[in-house]
């Protein structure tokens, strides 16, 4: 196996680890704003870690661009479309969940 | 110049993409596309300073793109343990963060910014402050004290 391969294995397999730390967040946080959290951060690494991974193993380097402008984008999409979703709720009026203590500071 | 330079932004995205340079026809269609997206960026008055900023901020970009990289690992280490500890050790609120960024390019950076890094997620902008969901009051507290928005600062040259 040449290094490169080992390298993409271990990326994407990074990229699938968050990816898949987004999903279970997003089942197990308690309300919507939090969940956004979990899918909405993972989202940005594992894009770049698998994306990065591919780089690797890209045959031309008409390939790694276009993985490259690929990842660029999304990491510029990602919050915003997560801030969006937000907005949205918030405005909704969509109220956060919150421990009791929370709010005895 | 701001035109020259959208023209040869949208050459260069045509190469990259499509890799095509012998085929008569698709490099018309090529060009006949960038015509259209120039006239409509004009018409749209989006070819601004703010699309096509001097240089230095393309310098100071890249001495932010690391800062950033490493605060989405962070964030996304953040995420993984709290969702794969048992007691789930999250207390969410809402906060809200004065800004003091001069420029709309500068505050949408720092909003996202905001959003990329561990626990906090930019919900609202207005004129007296940026809105943020906390996971934690740990992250509440880590915005406050302004090492982001210093950050963001110098990537505007307002600092």
């Amino acid at each position: 196996m040449e290094w490169t391969h080992t390298v993409t294995a271990v990326f994407l397999g990074l990229g699938c680890l968050f990816s898949l730390a987004g999903s279970v967040g997003l089942l197990r946080f308690p309300d919507f704003y939090s969940r956004l959290h979990a899918a909405g951060k993972t989202d940005s690494l594992a894009q770049m870690l698998i994306l990065g991974g591919l780089l690797f193993v890209s045959p031309d380097w008409g390939v790694s661009a276009r993985l490259a402008i690929i990842a660029v984008i999304l990491f510029f999409t990602a919050p915003t479309a997560t801030h969006a979703i937000t907005k949205a709720a918030r405005l909704d009026g969509l109220e956060p969940w919150t421990k009791e203590d929370a709010n005895h500071e | 110049m701001r035109y020259l330079t959208f023209v040869l932004v949208l050459c260069g995205f045509y190469a990259v993409l499509s890799g095509q340079f012998h085929n008569s026809f698709l490099m018309a269609v090529g060009a006949g596309c960038i015509a259209l997206i120039v006239f409509l960026g004009a018409r749209m008055g989006i070819v601004d300073e703010e699309s096509y900023p001097g240089p230095g901020v393309w310098l100071r970009a890249l001495l932010y793109a690391p800062y950033l990289l490493w605060q989405v690992i962070i964030s996304n280490i953040d995420v993984l343990k709290r969702v794969l500890s048992p007691s789930m050790p999250v207390s969410p609120r809402m906060v809200r963060v004065p800004y003091s960024t001069k420029t709309a390019f500068g505050t949408v950076t720092y909003a996202n910014s905001i959003t990329l890094t561990p626990g906090t997620v930019t919900v609202e902008v207005t004129d007296d402050g940026l809105l943020i969901h906390a996971l934690t009051a740990e992250a509440a507290d880590g915005l406050k004290d302004g090492s982001m928005e210093a950050q963001v600062k110098r990537l505007e040259g307002t600092k």
